[in-house]
């Protein structure tokens, strides 16, 4: 058997699988979730995923505020709204996206924003946004991945005009006869199908060769949230009680490098209404590998005026399994203050967007 | 797949030429090929093609006389391709102009892409 990097993964995770459940402490308790929440209002508050609504167009939230004010809809005891407001206002242009900044930064913005009740009145109010700096791993950005698409594009509308010149009649669709236009319509859109399935597994091809190279490039992720609770369950009297930050920074030294920092800072006010309770925490992971198959070093270091810091490092492995499908894998050690050094350890299945073959 | 939507022009033989402008709005990426055929044949008038990623006018003049087409078929076969797994809207559409004013149009709804890659195709038959 050739011991390929994927073997060695493998037979290091099946290791570090069985040292796990041997040991029977997860580390998802311990360590920090690097990555900034793709809301950052509704990662304050308790919200219901059902109970958050997502807009696609300006349409659809003038149609829920409308319903909203004219008293047709009950709110649920906590409610959420996450919208982009540059996908929904702006005409969406893939070469303003490419070449203008400001706008790119529009189109990634995320505004989320979500209130508490009680007792029928609202309680909290809770508003975030998540933005992105930079990112040299996004695909809509990447011009010569652009051109490959566009080459394909291209060879699509070719093949089906080609077609439609040699198979479908020139009074289609225009001509009386009903039966045949249904005939031509079935004929055309078989084709179409044919075509696009035949060219769908090239664009998945090269895109899963894109993002081999990609994975490992640069961004900076921010997020920033904030709630404002009120005491006496009237939004006069509103508040803040808690502030949250989020930053993530990624890029690799080298090609089959990744190194990630993530920071996450909550601020909340305690019982004498002073902003007292801060827990801070910092992880920092250096990836080895490819996007597919990945081994990984990391460092956590949680601070919080009201427990002892904690310190953690660990080693770990991700693997793409399947389709949509990651086996996550980590073991290491613990130190909190004086006590003993705990060992630690986790062994996760993750499912993601399964691609479409 | 989309069966081709189509629709009938009604324009002024006595006015200007006619133009054709490809509208899009998507941050997925799309090309299109058009194609005049002539009144009653598949042979072709223009054949041009063009994508969304570029800063060029997406416009066109039809050539000769505005009367010349009449009775001539504009077939416009616009493919739309995610480049990532996230995806995404797409509404695309041709507006027809003469004298500087927009006579007709078609435009898609507003879809959601499914799968990797679509293509829509819109016809246009001109009549004077």
């Amino acid at each position: 058997m050739l011991i390929t990097p994927k073997v060695v993964f493998a037979v290091m995770a099946v290791i570090i699988a069985c040292f796990s459940t041997a040991l029977a402490v997860n580390v998802d308790s311990l360590r920090t979730d690097m990555a900034v929440p793709g809301s950052p209002a509704f990662n304050l508050m308790d919200v219901d995923q059902s109970a958050i609504m997502r807009p696609g167009t300006a349409k659809e939230i003038a149609i829920s505020i409308g319903n909203i004010m004219l008293g047709g809809v009950v709110l649920p005891q906590t409610f959420g709204v996450e919208l982009s407001p540059g996908m929904m206002l702006m005409k969406k242009s893939l070469h303003e996206y490419q070449t203008n900044a400001k706008k790119r930064f529009l189109y990634r913005l995320n505004l989320s924003g979500g209130v508490t009740r009680a007792g029928g009145e609202v309680s909290a109010i809770t508003l975030g946004t998540r933005f992105t700096l930079f990112d040299e791993t996004d695909l809509l950005a990447d011009t010569n991945f652009t051109r490959l698409l566009i080459d394909i594009g291209g060879k699509i509308n070719s093949e089906l005009a080609g077609y439609t010149s040699l198979n479908i009649p020139p009074d289609y669709p225009f001509s009386s006869d009903t039966l045949k236009i249904r005939y031509y319509e079935s004929l055309i859109a078989t084709e179409a199908t044919k075509i696009n399935d035949k060219y769908s597994r090239i664009i998945k091809e090269k895109r899963d060769s894109v993002k081999q190279t990609q994975w490992n490039k640069a961004i900076l992720e921010a997020g920033l949230a904030g709630m404002g609770a009120s005491p006496d369950s009237t939004t006069e009297n509103l508040i803040a009680t808690k502030y949250g930050l989020w930053l993530t920074y990624g890029d690799g030294l080298w090609e089959n490098n990744l190194n990630l920092v993530g920071l996450r800072l909550l601020a909340a006010r305690d019982t004498s209404n002073a902003f007292k309770q801060v827990n801070g925490s910092i992880v920092l992971r250096s990836y080895i590998g490819e996007n597919n198959y990945k081994g990984y070093l990391e460092g956590d270091g949680t601070y919080s005026n009201q427990d002892i810091p904690s310190y953690a490092v660990s080693l770990g492995g991700e693997m793409n399994i399947a389709n949509g499908i990651w086996l996550e894998t980590s073991a290491g050690v613990k130190k909190q203050g004086k006590n003993r050094t705990e060992v630690i350890s986790s062994f996760n299945l993750k499912l993601s967007t399964p691609e479409i073959k | 797949m989309p069966i081709p939507i189509h629709k009938k022009v009604s324009y002024n033989a006595a006015g200007g030429p006619l133009s054709v402008n490809v509208v899009f709005d998507t941050l997925m990426v799309c090309t299109y090929q058009l194609i005049l055929r002539e009144n009653g044949s598949n042979a072709t008038v223009i054949d041009i093609t063009g994508d969304n990623a570029n800063d060029q006018d997406d416009t066109y003049q039809l050539p000769g006389q505005a009367r010349e087409n009449n009775g001539r078929i504009l077939w416009a076969y616009m493919t739309v391709i995610k480049q990532n797994e996230k995806g995404g809207n797409y509404q695309l559409g041709i507006e027809i102009y003469q004298d500087g004013q927009k006579i007709d149009s078609i435009m898609t709804k507003s879809k959601r892409i499914t799968g990797n890659n679509v293509t829509e195709i819109l016809i246009f038959k001109f009549s004077c």
